[in-house]
């Protein structure tokens, strides 16, 4: 039942959404969301509105919607800007007690997001608990009265063991709602021990506002946060970053890039309908950007892989001028975008050697991306076989600028960019390729001069 | 206002016809396009383009008014910059469409196009502010519907976002290609849009009414005579997440496919709203056997539904291409 409280309330924003004084009741509501005095405001909808008013230069007159632990909160708003900030005029405040929801009613959630994790949480716009899904085990200590619609940040206690609740999803400065992921937190459970991995992911709903959130929740293995010692130590732990990567951020950062990518492809490519041109480009920079980080989540997860101890290549019988062939392929629109032909082997060539046959096409495709990116437009990438001594070799050739011996001694180090970026490469790719070259009983060589191009030959037992 | 030193006016000189033409030429790319439709789905009745053209003039006259362009400017030219946002004609389009509504809903026993039952209810609530609401509503479809019948344009039927979008465009046009005095230009768009009350528009104050009413979409008396187009589209507007425009113009379309989509992702009842699809047709004049039935109604997944608004919501598929905010244009912050 709606009930109407409170006469008008007014506040006052200062010009970068610091809320400078607000009458009783909507500063409880500020502080209640999480806000501090002389803080910025609290209240994503008012400020937003705000902010819109201020960049229209206009009187805004309208209705949004908050919320407190018990009840929804309609606010009608006439905001005024000004040169110092905005007034803000709260007309009408009409509060809802919240209902107990019914478990068959659909929140929103989204149910691949769901299925990924080991629990499952989904939050409304205000970051409150609707549903929560966990092992049996630790479900059974939490019943619904102690989580519904609760802040969730009030509701796990602090990773770090601090009786501190951990803060709520801010997006960040300038951020605007999107698929991204949020922020990767470490969560704990009122008595258990797990330290458990988070994913947030935003749902957006009409006008692009956040409607509500689906959190995924993985359990680190028990005794992890204890070796660790502190959450913020185990983060920055390399060695411990990079035991985590291969099994558990690796496969969890792929799924959301993925979806980045795929929707901000949709966008870019204005496959749903007309979008203003600069929007599209944002679109296709988004995807653009993905693209690096899912190839830094491929490099990082290889990484691991290959430093791991007792890392090995298997010993297949493989053929070089077909994977020569399969690579140039792969890579032949990418060549052609840039301009750039790839002359090679010819389909009857044939050089056995003994290797994994992933593993050469993942340094066949470095050597000659590498390539392509380094090489002129209208430039020729040779890709030549030779036989030598009880050794099979296949050689990426390109016209590209060359590089001194200085910067051959350097090449092949873990994160050496020989100070090019932009290019959208972690700076991992040859260091992989020259330890995976090393683990199937082969090398990988380098021989250039400046102006004189480059030539990497990936050098194998013959089979 | 005019910048001494330079050529000024545009008269009916070659260099003003070729700047009218330059703005024109915007329209080639759609009306290639629609000649490459196979069939065009969808027409737009002469009566309608006859209120949109003239609407569209009425407001182009006003923006002179307010920016001192009158009689220095051919109204033509302004007239040209204001039909290359997207966003504008297709107001204007909504707005043709919801007055031949209004109109037509008689027939469906709308006994008057500035008063439905549930206003005509309201009016007399204990609620003030409901009360005030109402009464705001009903005085400002009064205002519309004279507008419509003497083809005039109100600009407080302009939301802020459009007004400060089509002001700043006019500007930039102004400054880009004739002689008038920036300064000047921009202090009296600043006046204009500092003084704007939306709170005069009539989408204002059926958004406040509707806001007042807070009733679900289940307890929605979901009849056209009881709503009147006005505050049903506004409704729709506010639990879909859709513009009210677009949901007007989706009533121009054939079978009135999108809008039972609409309805359907909000889990209206089936016969509540192919009711109200058999209200709108009627009002419109639209052949009724081309309506969806209760089985096709039905055949739409809830999931499917929700999923597809939602991307129209998220694109809005007829989002114009000029400035939000007037970037580099706007008010000296």
């Amino acid at each position: 039942m709606a009930s109407i409280a409170h006469p008008p309330v007014t506040a006052r924003l200062a010009r970068d959404g610091t809320l400078l004084h607000a009458d009783a009741p909507l500063m409880r509501l500020h502080l209640e969301a999480g806000g501090r005095e002389g803080g910025e405001l609290a209240l994503p909808p008012l400020l937003a509105l705000a902010r819109h008013s201020q960049r229209l230069a206009m009187r805004l007159s309208r209705g949004i919607s908050v919320a407190d632990s018990r009840n929804r909160i309609n606010l009608w708003c006439e905001l005024e800007p000004h040169g110092d900030g905005v007034d803000i005029r709260v007309r009408d405040w009409r509060e809802t007690a919240l209902d107990m929801p019914d478990t068959d009613q659909d929140d929103g959630g989204n149910a691949a997001v769901r299925l990924s994790g080991e629990g499952y949480v989904r939050l409304d716009a205000d970051q409150r608990i609707l549903r929560l899904e966990l092992p049996a085990e630790i479900d059974r200590h939490f019943p619904e009265s102690d989580y519904l619609y609760r802040p969730w940040h009030e509701f796990f206690a602090a990773a770090d063991g601090n009786s501190s609740p951990a803060a709520p999803l801010k997006a960040r400065e300038g951020e605007t709602a999107s698929w991204l992921l949020y922020q990767l937190h470490r969560v704990r459970f009122p008595g258990d021990d797990r330290l458990w991995a988070v994913d947030v992911f935003p749902d957006i709903g009409a006008d692009r506002q956040v409607v509500g959130h689906d959190m995924v929740l993985r359990a680190e293995p028990i005794g992890a946060a204890a070796r660790a010692g502190r959450v913020t130590d185990a983060v920055l732990d390399r060695r411990h970053l990079a035991r985590l990567f291969g099994d558990q951020i690796g496969p969890a950062l792929r799924q959301p890039i993925g979806r980045i990518i795929a929707n901000a492809e949709s966008i870019g490519g204005r496959l749903e309908g007309p979008l203003r041109s600069d929007y599209a480009n944002y679109a296709t920079d988004i995807a653009e950007a993905a693209r690096h980080l899912l190839t830094l989540v491929e490099d990082l997860t290889d990484l691991e892989a290959i430093e791991s101890e007792g890392f090995s290549a298997a010993r297949e019988d493989i053929d070089l001028a077909d994977l020569g062939r399969r690579a140039a392929g792969l890579l032949a629109v990418r060549a052609g975008d840039h301009g750039i032909r790839i002359d090679r082997p010819a389909e009857d060539e044939i050089l056995p050697a003994l290797g994994e046959f992933r593993r050469v096409l993942q340094i066949l495709l470095n050597l000659i991306g590498n390539a392509i990116n380094y090489a002129p437009q209208g430039s020729m990438i040779w890709i030549r076989l030779d036989e030598q001594d009880g050794k099979a070799s296949i050689t990426v050739a390109d016209q590209g600028p060359g590089m001194s011996t200085e910067q051959q001694s350097r090449l092949f180090r873990k994160w050496e960019r020989l100070g090019r970026s932009g290019d959208g490469g972690s700076g991992l790719g040859l260091y992989i390729s020259k330890r995976l070259a090393e683990a199937m009983g082969g090398e990988l060589v380098v021989e250039s001069a400046p102006g004189q191009g480059a030539r990497f030959t990936l050098i194998l037992p013959a089979g | 206002m005019m910048a001494s030193g330079r050529s000024g006016g545009v008269g009916s000189d070659l260099l003003g016809q070729a700047l009218r033409l330059a703005d024109n030429a915007m329209a080639w790319p759609e009306l290639l396009r629609l000649r490459l439709i196979p069939d065009a789905a969808m027409t737009i009745r002469d009566d309608d383009f006859a209120l949109v053209s003239a609407k569209l003039h009425s407001l182009g006259e006003q923006l002179g008014r307010a920016l001192e362009l009158t009689g220095a400017i051919d109204p033509a030219r302004i007239t040209a910059v204001l039909q290359g946002d997207r966003r504008l004609l297709v107001l204007l389009l909504a707005r043709a469409v919801e007055w031949r509504m209004a109109r037509g809903a008689s027939a469906i026993g709308l006994v008057s196009p500035e008063l439905s039952a549930l206003v005509e209810q309201q009016i007399g609530a204990s609620d003030p502010d409901l009360a005030e609401a109402a009464m705001a509503v009903l005085v400002s479809q009064s205002r519309f519907s004279s507008a419509c019948l003497s083809y005039r344009f109100e600009i407080s039927e302009l939301p802020p976002e459009d007004l400060s979008r089509l002001v700043w465009r006019l500007v930039s046009n102004l400054q880009r290609h004739i002689a008038f005095e920036p300064v000047q230009l921009r202090a009296l768009a600043e006046k204009m849009l500092g003084e704007f009350d939306e709170r005069e528009g009539r989408q204002h104050r059926l958004a406040r009414l509707c806001h007042l009413l807070d009733l679900p979409i289940g307890a929605m008396p979901w009849k056209l005579a009881e709503l009147g187009p006005g505050l049903a589209f506004e409704i729709l507007a506010m639990a879909s997440g859709l513009p009210a425009n677009q949901l007007f113009v989706m009533t121009l379309e054939p079978g009135l496919a999108r809008l039972a989509t609409v309805l359907r992702s909000l889990e209206i009842e089936p016969s509540l709203a192919l009711g109200l699809l058999a209200d709108i047709a009627e009002s419109l004049s639209l052949p009724v056997d081309s309506l969806p039935s209760v089985a096709d109604y039905r055949s739409i997944g809830l999931g499917d539904a929700r999923s597809v608004v939602a991307r129209w919501r998220n694109l809005d598929a007829l989002a114009g291409e000029g400035l939000d905010y007037p970037e580099n244009l706007g008010p000296v912050r």
